[in-house]
């Protein structure tokens, strides 16, 4: 916690801060990125943030998606994700982090500098604002800055859209003036009542006098005028740079083509080289997530003998591996990770090594899966499902079993055909029919007449019918 | 098991268990399908045994009556007890009973919607049959629980098997012939029917989803595992069951006897005078009225209709209906609750004479006996409206009256709408939720000209998949299927003795209001009736208006008062005008542009005129012909006499309901029943869209007899628009009376008209800053809420030697009138001088902020800021300060004052209305505005000049009945401008059209009939942003 009401703040607001993300991770040059587009949350049905060719459509932040759609039935929309932004100004903290000392965040999107110590070092704001407003200009996203003797007010300056770089007390003072007490960080109901007895601005409330005031706001509410008028020191609680490196791009349009993915990975993979690079480390191993439409996320690791950090290095290594793999779905995000950058031990174990076997078993299936890839390696699990095929369903090692009923053997054979064939012999019914209709809503429908017969043998068959007269033999009783 | 052979010999067969949709969520055919199929399938019987429930039996019953369907219906229920199901069936009217009571006791101890049955109420069961379907589980305590059935039911015990084609079934078939043996019952074979066809097992499911809350994928196997639970063909039944249980279903079904049709309506006896019979009470009633009513002499042809009318209602035994209406009637009257009947009955002589309608049967030439029609078999209509704010003292007495056992309010069904049925259908396969949203929002079911199938399939759904073709055929079933019960508005039903013994009794959603199985149609089928006790606001304004004539003018007004001096020229002149806002009924934009067209000037003109602006009507096209007509700028000419019989009120033009209906009979020549069937399918239309199968009818109908295919198809337009919201001469009869009497009120005493309809708020069409809009447009003072001189409602006061209007504290918002009555009785015995005084009152502090908000403190107080920021001092609320009346330290002056546009934004944000600014005005004087005309200049411009328009949207409609077209309403400080847009320029214009809050219109002025006047719109452009121009240029120049 740090106390302070002489230094100087700068505050950066950055008002578009998904949709600058979004936008950045386009794709390909051909797609049109002055598509109209708003980011829309859905929990107050409000949209939040606007590019321009929406904002011409006559798209406006805090409009509902009703009328947005009206306006513009062709939008594109993306839910608001706070996460987004909170992660994107803890990488840009980090950035800043080489050039400035005291960082503060204000989530979801908000960063606080502390000027004043930095001036002897860059020798005035000016120019420690041009190095600022670089290293901004580098990640390219929109931002509003303003500078003042209390967090609260460059906060305030810098909401209201004002970009002011100053030192001069009597310029904020001005601009602090002409502020509008909605967007600071009075308590809602204050402002409310303020409003209704006619102040809006920072000038009405600094013209009321304090101790009346302070009878008839809320002690946080009080805090925070106290700010904007200089009386009362920040509170804030530095930025630590992180200890992983994570990063989340989520896509403009949906790819199919993995190759599409490496311009899009090789900017996240230069933030995760800035970040090692900075760190003076390595690493061996990375994560990838890729996040498909209505699948689960296609997880992928990727290994280096040894421990690098370029990003050419790893997009080559990636390349390699995304040639091979096939994708289910339709790719609409990617999360890259970074959890050990220190360079690991290569493990030492040899074959005669006392383990469990619960252990070995785990270890084997883990090389099995790294040798052969994930998909290769599946158990069998049970599914409820009518359709005999679709009961015993081979899935991932390590999912969730369901637990089979105990009427679900009932009448079913020992071996299942994996495809039933004609029945070509004569068999005798010894039971049925049992009837399965079912499977209508994923295509894969089934009209079958089951029964338990005997072939001439003697042995138990599982055979059905179908609605044409067709019979099959499906598996055999042991 | 024993197999019959496959010849096929002729065999009967009873489904004894069947459940319909009204087992919500659990089965997925309408009755109607079910005996259908039934007949179809060549059963003998059919048992509706909907769970814990009889709400879908009536409507089976009606299907079987109206086609005449050779197969027997038997009422039933199932029930679920300790995992064993039971169905009980019923033999005669005594098991009806029974099993109805044992429902509502089920029903009356549970929430809404579920039951709880308890093994006493089995014990109860004396002549229902009961069949039990064994626990299939092989954890069961089958043996056990078959052991105290049968030592309760004895023989009317059955063990029932359900044979679905499924794994293991051997294995519980013979389970259950273990178990028959051991109890010896007899075995009854059944297809346990969820579905009348194999083709709903899709559907099923889907509702099976929706109750699980899951999708049908991840249904797994809690669902059934193929088709079986339906109606199954009799060689299929004969090869799946041994021949003597189905003989045994038959046999069951031939022991039972009881129909619906036994359900004969016990009146309650007390509304009839001791010692004497009802039909002579009645006339007794009739004479007495006749006295009061025709005081001046019964005129001969009214003493025939009276002696018809008693006649009628004698042979068809309707005097207890009459005689329950004429108590209740009588109730409210002498509570001084005004009412007043209406329906196809209401406007009988007899109604006029027992007073239940001031519709004076000489000012308009209805027959009662088309009301009461012996042919159609219909049952009598009155539906009483009482004062709304005064309602439940009528239902109270009717609880009190009668007791809760013997009445309770009818059912509504609630059916699946296409918006419902496309979220839950869309839920249960797994569409996406936004994408739900999305299609739900953007889905214009008013767009006749695209079907919402392709309008999904512009929005983005592929037609062609399978997933997609799935969605809509479910969604096309689902819609009108039933959802739950909910109450009727007021329709209750009223017997002799305890109601559950008629009809199963469940809980409403409302606390203390119990609700009938049945619906007001099911009611209808069985010639029960109901009492319809309405709530409506126009009577509530117009007691209120009554009463301050009573107090101020010492005027004793009342309705028949009224309409007895006769049709008033200065009354109608007004409403030619169209100076109708706050009037009854005509008060709508589209009802006010009609006005000036139709010129009503006699009481039956405002019956057409407030039937004719309806869908039914105008998608009819019939609304031109009508005007022409009466204009005499069209030839009057009937295709026959039969067609000049039904049509000759309305000069030719078919505007009533009973118009439409009597043109099916006449000219289509629909039987009495089938035009019966067309009322009702009227009536639903829009729940389950039942009204298209008369299409092809009333077509060939119509061609067939001589006329156009052309006007056959207007008519059926029109038909479809009554469905949207049926209009009936009887009710319009009704509505023109409150319509005249409101008019004449404010024709005569505008300032008492208008206090009585805001203290009557909320009902109608306008809000209390358009009606004070009105006020002063009518030189009428209005003066603002005010501490020290307003009480809780507004008032009449003198001002300046007229009468003006005090605002009354119940306009402001967030305060609550028992702060206001505190406010009052300290105010009877001191003068309020301080805040403090006020707050010193123990009144809630967000009330105490509101009447600041108001300016209620102006008189004691700087200003409204002041006010509040003295308000908002907590230290006000210590006890030092409460001890005195003043504060002890006078706190420093509040010295912001509040500009014009303050004072505006807060009187609308406090009470909703400015009586002083208007915002325009303001705009204007601030020289903010571009050049245009204000609304009370419009007239004097030429037709078709080109005209900017500035004002306030006060009203924005897209009516359905005006393809693409929205109107919309601006208002100035002179009043309010017509605004028409063609589709065209909305969609061009998207931004202003839809965000303006304030907005200019530069268009062409069209001047039509009646001098009408509408602006056309070209260009609109949004001057909200002005507001705080003018916000930061009114701060500037305090």
């Amino acid at each position: 916690m740090q106390f302070d009401t002489q230094s100087l703040w700068l505050y950066l607001h950055f008002p578009m801060l998904q949709l600058n993300v979004l936008e950045q991770s386009q794709v390909s040059e051909t797609q049109d990125i002055d598509k109209p587009r708003a980011i829309y949350q859905s929990t107050n049905n409000q949209i939040v943030q606007v590019n321009q060719a929406a904002f011409n459509q006559g798209i406006r932040i805090g409009m509902g998606l009703a009328k947005a759609s009206l306006l513009f039935s062709d939008l594109a929309l993306h839910e608001y994700m706070p996460e987004i932004e909170e992660n994107t100004i803890q990488q840009l903290a980090q950035s800043l982090y080489l050039i400035t000392s005291d960082i503060a965040l204000s989530p979801p999107s908000g960063i606080i500098l502390r000027a004043q110590n930095m001036l002897h070092l860059y020798g005035d704001l000016k120019s420690y604002w041009r190095i600022i407003s670089y290293c901004l200009g580098q990640h390219g996203y929109d931002y509003q800055a303003a500078s003042a003797y209390s967090i609260q007010s460059a906060k305030l300056l810098a909401l209201q859209g004002k970009t002011l770089i100053t030192e001069e007390r009597k310029a904020i003072q001005q601009q602090l003036e002409k502020c509008t007490i909605s967007l600071s960080e009075i308590d809602a109901k204050d402002v409310e009542k303020l409003a209704r007895i006619g102040v809006h601005t920072v000038k009405e409330l600094q013209k009321l006098p304090a101790a009346e005031l302070a009878n008839r706001v809320s002690r946080y509410s009080m805090n925070v005028i106290n700010e904007l008028r200089g009386h009362s020191p920040a509170k804030v609680r530095f930025f630590q740079p992180a200890t992983e490196f994570q990063d989340f791009i989520e896509l403009i349009y949906e790819i199919e083509d993995l190759q599409k993915l490496l311009p899009v990975l090789a900017r996240s993979l230069s933030k995760l080289e800035h970040f090692l690079y900075v760190r003076n480390a390595r690493c061996m191993s990375i994560a990838l997530d890729l996040l498909q439409r209505e699948e689960s996320p296609l997880k992928l690791e990727f290994n280096s003998a040894l421990p690098i950090y370029r990003s050419s290095d790893w997009l080559e290594i990636i390349g390699l591996k995304l040639e091979r793999t096939a994708l289910s779905a339709p790719v609409y995000g990617v999360e890259l990770y970074c959890v050990n950058y220190e360079i690991t031990p290569v493990p030492n174990d040899d074959m005669f090594a006392q383990k469990s076997y619960h252990i070995e078993g785990l270890s084997l299936i883990s090389r099995l899966i790294s040798k052969l890839g994930e998909d290769k390696v599946k158990s069998l699990s049970y599914h409820a499902d009518f359709r005999p095929e679709k009961c015993s369903q081979l899935s991932p090692v390590g999912h969730k079993r369901n637990k089979q009923p105990s009427t679900a053997y009932a009448d079913r054979p020992g071996i299942l055909l994996p495809q039933p064939q004609l029945l070509t012999h004569q068999i005798s019914i010894i039971k049925g029919p049992e009837r399965i209709i079912s499977g209508w809503w994923d295509e894969q429908q089934i009209q079958r007449d089951y029964f338990v017969g005997q072939d001439a043998q003697g042995q138990q068959v599982w055979v059905y019918k179908t609605p044409d007269n067709q019979w099959f033999l499906h598996g055999y009783f042991v | 098991m024993a197999t019959l052979s496959d010849n096929p010999q002729q065999l009967s067969f009873a489904e004894l268990v069947c459940q319909t949709n009204f087992s919500f969520l659990q089965a997925a055919s309408h009755p109607e399908e079910l005996v259908r199929q039934a007949y179809f399938l060549g059963y003998q019987a059919i048992a509706i045994t909907d769970e814990c429930s009889m709400a879908g039996v009536v409507r089976a019953y009606t299907e079987i009556r109206n086609n005449h369907l050779p197969i027997k219906l038997i009422v039933g229920s199932k029930f679920v007890l300790n995992q064993q199901t039971m169905v009980l069936i019923c033999p005669n009217r005594q098991a009806y009973s029974e099993c109805c009571r044992i429902i509502t006791n089920a029903r009356r101890r549970a929430e809404k919607g579920e039951y709880q049955l308890s093994e006493w109420d089995l014990k109860t069961i004396k002549h229902c049959f009961c069949l039990w379907l064994p626990n299939e589980s092989p954890q069961n305590n089958n043996l056990e629980w078959g052991e105290s059935l049968k030592k309760h039911f004895k023989e009317r015990l059955f063990l029932c098997v359900k044979r679905w084609l499924t794994a293991n079934e051997e294995d519980y078939i013979v389970a259950c012939q273990t178990l028959a043996n051991a109890l010896s019952l007899d075995i009854v074979a059944s297809s346990a029917a969820l579905m009348h066809d194999p083709s709903r097992l899709s559907l099923l499911q889907c509702l099976q989803a929706i109750h699980q809350g899951c999708t049908v994928s991840e249904l797994g196997r809690n669902t059934l595992a193929n088709a079986e639970a339906c109606l199954r063909p009799l060689n299929k039944l004969n090869r799946i069951f041994p021949a003597n249980w189905l003989v045994n279903a038959s046999l069951l079904a031939t022991a039972c006897d009881f129909c619906l049709s036994e359900l004969a309506y016990e009146y309650p006896a007390e509304v009839v005078a001791d010692k004497m019979t009802p039909s002579e009470y009645l006339r007794q009633l009739v004479e007495e009225g006749i006295k009061k009513r025709f005081a001046e002499g019964l005129p001969t042809d009214v003493r025939a209709t009276i002696e018809k009318e008693l006649r009628l209602i004698k042979e068809q035994s309707y005097e207890h209906f009459f005689l329950t209406i004429y108590d209740i009637v009588q109730f409210a009257k002498a509570k001084g609750i005004l009412y007043q009947g209406r329906g196809s009955a209401a406007n009988s002589v007899v109604c006029y004479c027992l007073e239940i309608t001031a519709v004076d049967p000489r000012q308009i030439d209805v027959l009662f006996e088309r009301f009461i029609s012996k042919e159609r078999n219909e049952p009598p209509d009155i539906d009483v409206d009482f004062e709304h704010e005064r309602r439940e003292e009528v239902i109270q007495y009717i609880y009190q009256k009668y007791g809760r056992q013997r009445t309770a309010l009818t059912a509504t069904v609630v059916c699946y709408r296409f918006k419902s049925a496309l979220r839950e259908v869309g839920k249960s396969l797994g569409v996406n939720q936004v994408d739900l949203d999305f299609f739900i929002k953007n889905v214009n079911r008013r767009d006749r000209a695209i079907s919402w199938q392709s309008q999904l399939c512009e929005l983005g759904l592929d037609p062609m998949s399978t997933q997609a073709k799935h969605f809509v055929t479910l969604v096309e079933q689902l819609v009108g299927f039933p959802r739950h019960l909910s109450q009727h508005v007021g329709g209750f039903i009223i017997s002799a003795g305890p109601l559950y013994e008629l009809v199963p009794i469940e809980n409403a959603a409302m606390h203390e209001r119990t609700v009938i199985q049945w619906d007001k149609d099911d009611l209808e089928s069985l010639k029960l009736l109901k009492v319809d006790v309405l709530a409506l606001g126009m009577l509530t304004a117009i007691r209120k208006s009554f009463d301050l004539l009573r107090r101020h003018y010492e005027q004793d007004c009342s309705i028949p008062f009224i309409t007895k001096l006769g049709d008033d020229k200065q009354v109608y002149a007004r409403v030619q005008r169209a100076d109708t806002v706050g009037v009854f009924q005509i008060e709508s934009r589209a009802q006010m542009s009609m006005l000036p067209r139709l010129k009503p000037s006699c009481y039956y003109d405002l019956v057409v005129q407030i039937a004719i602006v309806r869908p039914g009507p105008i998608q009819g096209d019939m609304v031109h012909p009508y005007l022409l007509r009466r204009d005499g700028k069209e030839v009057i000419n009937y295709p026959s006499k039969a067609v000049e019989k039904v049509l000759a009120r309305t000069m030719g033009v078919p505007i009533f309901q009973e118009q439409v209906i009597a043109l099916a009979m006449v000219a289509a020549g629909f039987s009495g029943g089938e035009a019966d069937q067309l009322r009702r399918a009227m009536a639903s239309w829009k729940k389950n869209g039942e009204l298209t199968k008369f299409r092809a009818k009333l077509v060939t109908g119509m061609t067939e007899r001589g006329y156009s295919a052309e006007y056959a198809e207007r008519i059926f337009e029109q038909i479809t628009g009554f469905g949207e919201y049926g209009f009936p001469e009887s009710h319009s009869a009704s509505f023109a009376v409150l319509a005249y009497v409101s008019a004449w009120l404010k024709h005569y005493y505008p300032a008492v008209f208008y206090i009585g309809l805001m203290n009557s708020l909320p009902m109608g069409f306008y809000t209390p800053a358009q009606i004070v809009q009105d006020a002063k447009r009518h030189n009428i003072s209005v003066l603002p809420c005010c501490i020290q001189q307003s009480e809780y409602d507004h008032k009449l006061v003198p001002h300046k030697k007229a009468y003006g209007i005090r605002l009354g504290m119940r306009l402001v918002k967030g305060l609550k009138q028992s702060s206001v009555e505190k406010i009052l009785s300290y105010r009877e015995k001191n003068v309020i001088y301080s805040i403090q005084q006020v707050r010193n009152l123990d009144i809630p502090i967000n009330c105490l902020q509101a009447l600041a908000s108001a300016n209620a403190f102006s008189s004691i107080s700087d200003n409204r800021f002041a006010s509040r920021w003295e308000l908002l001092d907590d230290r006000g609320n210590l006890p030092l300060f409460k001890q005195g009346n003043k504060v002890a330290s006078k706190p420093q002056a509040y010295l912001r004052q509040p500009s014009l546009f303050d004072d505006l934004i807060e009187d609308y944000a406090s009470v909703g209305l400015s009586i002083n600014q208007h915002p325009i005005s303001l705009l204007a004087n601030a020289d903010l505005l571009p050049r245009f005309t204000t609304a009370n200049q419009l007239h004097k411009l030429p037709h078709k000049s080109l005209v900017s328009v500035i004002g306030v949207v006060s009203c924005k409609q897209s009516p359905g009945t005006a393809a693409g077209v929205t109107f919309i309403t601006l208002e100035d400080h002179t009043g309010n401008t017509n605004v028409i847009i063609w589709q065209a320029s909305a969609r061009a214009q998207k931004a202003a059209y839809l965000n303006a809050k304030i907005l200019q219109v530069k268009g062409i002025l069209e001047r039509g009939d009646g001098g009408v006047t509408h602006v056309i719109a070209g260009r609109l452009i949004d001057l909200t942003h002005l507001l705080k121009t003018l916000d930061s240029k009114s701060r500037d120049f305090k």
